[in-house]
């Protein structure tokens, strides 16, 4: 349950550090940060393991109409962990990526018409607007913090994560307890979202990783060898 | 002609040519209704060329095609095989089922596509006026508390673990956890166009040293690039950032980049990269036009900064396990392998 999680080992914040910080706040410029606007709830689960489901708030900003990005957090409270990335593209943007990046995104059609993809405190008429469009995007989620399994720290390597994309994925104690906390159903907004439709061209087959499992493993590279100057890409 | 599930040998119709096969009465495993349609077989990544194509379940080795459907609106998951070396029409068939092919990694360069261009220009469409109306109100309605956490502005430079020449400068936003423990949404500019390019952890030498050494390999050292002014808090005066450099001069970071802006990548392609830190050997220090480039932007004086920090007290120790590359000559790259999905017995 994402209500309460392990906390991360350290000591308190000492005064003098967050006094500095309150400082920073104030002075600093946060651009990029409040470019986001939005706060979405959906669930995603491992690629190479569907039993472990994790509830994963977005907040989403747009780099432009086509292209979203999103910093997906284990709670929408203060005290809540970063967990993960999302991105969120078109259709035609998708059909522009290489095939073996493909299997790494995954459809919304199945969580937005299902209820189960919603904005938590937006009016359902509201909320059908974007949802309309989110409904035809494909996402690629990368989560970096296993905090489902209890780890207290982000251990490991970066897990690819899907989304629901049939009946009978979601295991039903999540979707209750979400539904009460956030007082939605997800029954009722399926009814509502009937007229939305996916993808013009439906669903991509390499999509939702073609319909494998898909799991991420480390490599050992060789680093190449000294130059004189290093390189930059301008 | 009629290609039957239940047959080890399904058998097809016409073939139009060496790339479209056509199958009459289907019977699928799942599903009792024959199915019927054409399928048509492509090499390459053009997929509009193919609207018709169907969805395939990638099993095994040996991919047996049960069923096909006229078009892939529907997407239902089906089995399908391929006897290699039959003669009609199978030939191509193998094609289609990229799985087998080869699969996105972080060092590796994607293939041509439209998703790769000069200067990473990002693809698509001026944000809509009803998409802004959308997100005024979201914002008015919805609490939006994790992300106003972030106080914290440092602006860094990172290195790709897999190839230490490849350098970026990185926008951290950072949010403090507590007095050992930071976590970061790194962008790559600090400007509303900004793009997400990866997240940072950021922890202290007390709870890196309780970290499984398998895991400190993935880690990198702050002394360095904290000392010699590279990392530096725009904005903020530099007696200012003191106190909030000492704490951070004996951390270790982990840093996944998820987006290789600097490949010319205008979308995130491939899978997270892991990022290390400047360190003063060669192959790990900054080029000099990078940071001028950088000072120069937010008026930071090399001197101002690498004076007030000479001060600071290095770290007594550095974990050899950190900055891993420094002692094995090696970096990490990130690969994805299709494997059988663990489920409930739902439907996948």
């Amino acid at each position: 349950m994402a209500t309460s999680h392990v906390d991360v080992p350290g000591e308190p914040t000492e005064t003098g550090t967050a006094l500095l910080e309150t400082a920073t706040g104030t002075i600093q410029g946060f651009q990029p940060i409040n470019n986001i606007h939005q706060h979405l709830c959906a669930f995603h689960f491992y690629a190479h393991d569907m039993t472990r489901q994790v509830e994963a708030h977005h907040f989403c900003g747009h780099l432009n109409e086509d292209v979203r990005q999103c910093l997906i957090y284990d709670s929408p409270n203060k005290d809540a962990r970063l967990i993960g990335i999302e991105y969120i593209v078109v259709e035609s943007l998708f059909l522009t990526l290489p095939d073996d990046e493909k299997p790494l995104w995954h459809s919304h059609e199945f969580e937005v018409k299902g209820g189960y993809l919603f904005m938590p405190g937006v009016p359902g008429m509201v909320e059908r607007q974007d949802l309309k469009q989110v409904c035809k995007t494909y996402g690629k989620v990368i989560h970096f913090w296993q905090d489902d399994r209890g780890d207290p720290l982000p251990l490991g390597i970066p897990q690819i994560m899907m989304a629901l994309t049939r009946p009978g994925q979601l295991d039903e104690n999540i979707a209750k307890d979400v539904e009460k906390r956030f007082g939605v159903s997800f029954e009722e907004q399926r009814e509502q979202r009937k007229d939305l439709t996916g993808p013009d061209h439906g669903i991509h087959p390499l999509a939702n990783a073609a319909g494998r499992g898909l799991k991420t493993e480390l490599r050992e590279v060789d680093i190449p060898p000294a130059t004189s100057m290093p390189r930059v890409f301008v | 002609m009629t290609c039957n599930a239940h047959s080890s040998k399904p058998v097809c119709s016409d073939v139009l040519d060496e790339s479209s096969v056509v199958f009459n009465n289907l019977k699928s495993k799942s599903k009792k209704h024959p199915m019927h349609g054409i399928a048509h077989v492509s090499e390459s990544t053009d997929y509009e060329r193919t609207p018709s194509l169907t969805a395939w379940n990638t099993g095994k080795d040996d991919i047996s095609l049960i069923s096909i459907q006229k078009s892939f609106k529907e997407a239902p998951r089906y089995s399908c095989y391929h006897k290699k070396g039959q003669k009609k029409g199978y030939k191509g068939i193998h094609s289609v089922l990229y799985l087998n092919r080869s699969m996105a990694s972080s060092d590796k360069k994607p293939g041509p596509t439209p998703a790769i261009g000069p200067g990473s220009t990002l693809p698509g469409k001026p944000t809509t006026l009803g998409s802004k109306l959308i997100e005024s109100g979201a914002m008015m309605l919805q609490s939006m508390a994790p992300v106003r956490q972030m106080n914290l502005h440092a602006c860094t430079f990172a290195l790709y673990g897999h190839d230490l020449s490849r350098q970026i400068e990185t926008h951290h936003f950072i949010q403090r956890i507590n007095q050992d423990f930071l976590q970061c949404a790194v962008f790559d500019s600090d400007k509303p166009s900004a793009r997400l390019i990866g997240v940072e952890y950021i922890v202290s030498d007390n709870i890196f040293e309780t970290l499984p050494s398998e895991e400190q390999k993935l880690w990198h050292s702050h002394a360095y690039e904290i000392k010699t002014g590279l990392w530096t808090l725009p904005g903020m005066p530099e007696l200012l950032q003191d106190p909030e450099h000492k704490s951070l001069t004996k951390t270790y970071g982990k840093f996944w980049c998820t987006w290789q802006v600097d490949r010319g990548d205008r979308l995130p392609l491939g899978l997270p990269s892991l990022m290390m830190s400047p360190q003063a050997v060669d192959i790990a220090r900054v080029n000099p036009e990078l940071v001028k480039r950088r000072d120069r932007k937010y008026g930071v004086s090399r001197g101002d900064a690498k004076e007030s920090r000479v001060e600071m007290a290095e770290p007594e120790w550095i974990n050899p396990n950190a900055d891993y590359w420094k002692q094995h000559g090696k970096g990490f790259a990130i690969d994805v392998v299709p494997v059988e999905m663990k489920s409930s017995g739902a439907l996948i």
